[in-house]
């Protein structure tokens, strides 16, 4: 599958920032071209594919039952070097609580935020919000990690 | 040390999009100009240019359609055993003990067998179209995903939905599968302790099976 040989390698990047797990980073990439291929879906580029990996790294993050398991799996050498006035989410552990709590657009824009590190008007653009919107919703995350820092898991 | 972005730092979709040769020139323009001030997004997109890590190979989802020479029908599928008896082709599958290895999963054992659910069902033979289910016995502890693969010379199957269950000394895996065909076949079971079971597409052969979370047995055709 072509579209997978030329983006398979920036979607499993991206997959593991998110999940900081080779393996299910694989199975994320997998699973999205498997169903892509099944349904014949050829039309495909790198932002559609972007996305579609987040929302699946969301699903698992989500899922109670992976929990143990990727915190016991968490390999930090997979998050990329960060640039010094970005604002990472490096807490595995609050990244599955944020998840959990956040609906799922906020969900999406702290995964393109924290470990994609779009701008807000990229962001806005992506999501189909406005800016303040976006601005606003990045708050809610900040405040949601604030109070869930420290609650019990 | 941490190096610092000069400005607003370049996404990730950016870069990648960027070192693909994929943004449009007016978008590529001022990353280039970015990249060309800021070490940090230039340490950024270099390590995307030197992951050089092998992509493995993509697999297509396994076909859960049987094959032409055996025919693993899911349970409720139209009644093999008639077929195969007007037929004249009434084989018995003599389940075997033989398993591969001695497979076990942090010290905890799991055996597998196959039954017959046909009341006529004689011990350690298999009537060819007898609904047949797959039973384990598991540790309690182990919390995991199911499924079975069954293997012959045309590749792997998967006649079964995949599940959950709880373990027990006898833990009948939900549906039950009708086997046809003249070849012996391996049956195994095949767990993850993981949110989902594994992918089927990687598993076309025996040896694709993780050792410390599978068990097979062979069910041998035997002719009547």
């Amino acid at each position: 599958m072509e579209a997978y040989t030329r983006y398979g390698r920036a979607l499993l990047r991206k997959a593991e920032r998110v999940l900081r797990n080779r393996d299910d980073a694989l199975d994320v990439v997998q699973s999205l071209f498997q169903d892509l291929y099944e349904t014949k879906r050829h039309d495909v580029d790198l932002p559609y594919l972007y996305r579609a990996v987040t929302n699946r790294c969301l699903s698992l993050l989500r899922d109670e039952r992976n929990r143990a398991r990727l915190l016991a799996e968490n390999d930090a050498s997979l998050m990329p070097q960060a640039r010094g006035n970005v604002e990472r989410l490096d807490d595995l552990e609050l990244l599955k609580k944020l998840v959990r709590t956040l609906d799922d657009e906020t969900s999406e824009i702290l995964v393109l935020h924290y470990f994609d590190d779009l701008p807000q008007e990229e962001i806005a653009a992506v999501v189909g919000l406005s800016r303040k919107t976006v601005g606003k919703r990045l708050e809610t995350i900040r405040e949601t990690a604030c109070s869930l820092q420290g609650a019990p898991s | 040390m941490t190096l610092r972005c000069v400005g607003q730092p370049v996404s990730f979709l950016a870069l990648e999009a960027y070192a693909l040769d994929e943004l449009p020139p007016e978008a590529a323009e001022p990353v280039r100009a970015h990249l060309g001030a800021c070490e940090a997004c230039r340490k950024a997109l270099r390590a995307i240019e030197d992951d050089q890590r092998p992509l493995p190979a993509f697999l297509p989802k396994v076909a859960n359609k049987p094959t032409a020479r055996l025919r693993l029908l899911r349970y409720g599928a139209p009644t093999m055993a008639a077929v195969a008896l007007a037929a004249g082709v009434l084989l018995v599958i003599r389940g075997s003990d033989r398993e591969h290895g001695d497979h076990r999963t942090k010290g905890r054992e799991v055996s597998l067998r196959v039954e017959g659910e046909d009341p006529s069902y004689e011990a350690g033979t298999l009537a060819v179209g007898v609904p047949l289910k797959v039973v384990v016995a598991c540790p309690p502890s182990l919390h995991a995903s199911w499924d079975v693969v069954v293997f012959d010379e045309d590749g792997a199957s998967f006649p079964l939905p995949q599940a959950r269950i709880t373990c027990e000394n006898q833990a009948a895996l939900p549906g039950a599968m009708r086997l046809r065909g003249a070849s012996d076949k391996r049956v195994c079971v095949v767990w993850d302790e993981g949110p989902a079971p594994a992918l089927r597409a990687s598993y076309r052969s025996e040896v694709d099976l993780p050792p410390e979370r599978s068990r097979c047995i062979t069910v041998r055709a035997v002719p009547r």
